[in-house]
């Protein structure tokens, strides 16, 4: 695990400069929105930046030497599925810290539960994404995966949009903001727990497709 | 420290069915044409792929089962894969010290240095001789017991490949009890570094001979259509036609020169005997 983490660290720092441009450019954006938006907007593109390492082990026939290297298939799941929450988590702080800092300098006052709220919501979204992501990557490759994705979020959109007709889901839509305004913060770790357990689930599948892999 | 028996794999053009073996403290050479199934072989060997029947057994193991501590004593070089091209020469320095206890750091980044591998370049900028140094590099950094190295040389021109056979030349005169299994299609590369050669050729292992012997034994007679008539033929392994007539493989050579001083027979290195021995019909 510790090489496997060092590889990945070693990619990232290869990338020092998109990293350093995709803060700022979360700063700039932020003096002119709301600005917890910088958490979103850092936190995604980081786990997505982690997910692109998955692109840099399989580059140039990649994957092959890396499997000679002293570690198990398992153990290259579970590394990149820590490497990817570590990487979004240090990124929500960092934005989080960044959102603060920017209230402050233009004289709003912040407000720690929104914040609090902003970052968790976005968490989820980053371990859903990656949940999707990675096994997919897996399974197809880089390539392949992309025209996968395409398809699933396609199937996906259809599927809300048509359920967004229903006069029942609307129903539903409301009672449920209802019920979350009411019911309060407690509320706001429902989806991060549904996001960490399809998280989880996805790693299992994951190994399951990497042990099966041949290279 | 490697034993393969029996050990079949099928793909829909081509299949493998080897039986070999890599004894401790040997270095044992494996030659074929490209295509031949030298990469499918070590692939099965390092688990990367996996077997359709017949057994593999590397440090005592099943591929499978090789544990991390297990993988630490092997050093692997293959020809179409190595470290991302998006890291530096530096980081691969890093990463090995992570994953392997023994990894000699000085030794990394010496011999990185006297091979003028820059440090703080990314791998995707170095030439082709370039890459293969710092895999053989890499693979020769951490105390290894079983070195699989297939084809190191391969896409290299006369020096870079000079100087990559005597990085693995060196290593394996200051450690004389590791075992080795190298590949290539250039024999010559072999000849001088293996104690015992296969030949492999369209999955099947065709030949299996001391260099020594392959050497000294064998040897490529070169005779016309009369004086192949004439000649005793019991100790010929394989026949080509000719324009001149005939080019016989024989692995009695001093069969040959002692009975019929006449007739030409060739000095030949290992590509020519394995040429002979693909291209020939048996007799």
């Amino acid at each position: 695990m510790k090489g496997l983490l060092m590889k990945d660290l070693q990619l990232m720092a290869g990338q020092k400069k998109t990293l350093i441009m995709i803060v700022i450019i979360g700063v700039i954006m932020s003096l002119s929105f709301e600005s917890t938006a910088v958490i979103a907007y850092l936190t995604i593109f980081a786990s997505v930046m982690a997910l692109g390492t998955l692109s840099y082990d399989e580059f140039d026939n990649g994957y092959t030497f890396l499997f000679t290297l002293p570690f198990s298939r398992k153990t290259y799941v579970l590394e990149k599925y820590v490497f990817v929450v570590i990487w979004a988590l240090v990124f929500m702080v960092v934005g989080s810290v960044v959102s603060l800092i920017l209230a402050a300098v233009r004289g709003l006052t912040a407000d720690p539960a929104e914040i609090v709220v902003t970052a968790v919501m976005v968490l989820a979204m980053a371990l859903l994404i990656s949940a999707v992501m990675i096994p997919l990557r897996l399974k197809y490759g880089a390539e392949k995966s992309r025209i996968v994705l395409f398809i699933i979020y396609g199937l996906f959109a259809v599927a809300l949009l048509g359920l967004a007709r229903l006069p029942a889901f609307q129903a539903l839509g409301e009672n449920i903001s209802g019920s979350v305004s009411s019911a309060g913060p407690a509320l706001i770790a429902v989806p991060l727990v549904l996001a960490a357990a399809l998280y989880a689930v996805s790693m299992l599948i994951s190994i399951r497709i990497l042990e099966k892999k041949e290279f | 420290m490697l034993i393969v028996k029996d050990l079949k794999k099928t793909y829909p053009s081509f299949s493998l069915d080897c039986t070999l073996e890599v004894p401790d403290g040997r270095i044992t050479g494996l030659i074929g044409q490209n295509g031949a199934g030298k990469t499918t072989l070590f692939k099965l060997i390092l688990g990367l792929i996996f077997k359709d029947s017949g057994s593999v057994t590397v440090l005592g193991k099943e591929p499978s089962s090789l544990s991390d501590s297990d993988r630490q004593r092997l050093g692997v070089v293959l020809a179409e894969s190595g470290f991302s091209g998006y890291l530096t020469v530096k980081s691969v320095c890093t990463i090995l010290k992570a994953f392997y206890p023994d990894f000699d750091e000085r030794f990394f980044m010496d011999s990185c240095a006297r091979n003028g591998l820059k440090p703080d370049q990314q791998i995707k900028e170095f030439s082709t001789g370039m890459k293969a140094k710092l895999k053989v590099i890499s693979a020769l950094s951490h105390k290894a017991e079983f070195l699989l190295l297939d084809e190191p040389t391969s896409g290299l021109d006369v020096i870079a490949r000079d100087e990559v056979l005597a990085l693995i030349r060196d290593y394996m005169a200051s450690n004389e009890t590791n075992s080795v299994l190298i590949s290539s299609h250039i024999s010559s590369d072999l000849e001088h570094l293996c104690d015992d050669i296969y030949m492999i050729h369209e999955g099947r292992i065709v030949l299996h001979e001391d260099t020594d012997t392959l050497l000294s034994d064998y040897a490529v007679l070169k005779v016309s259509d009369e004086e192949f008539e004439n000649l005793d033929k019991s100790y010929l392994l394989r026949k080509v036609k000719e324009p001149f007539g005939w080019s016989c493989l024989t692995d009695k050579k001093a069969f040959y020169v002692e009975n019929y001083p006449d007739i030409v027979i060739e000095r030949s290195g290992i590509d020519e005997l394995m040429q002979n021995y693909i291209k020939g019909e048996s007799l």
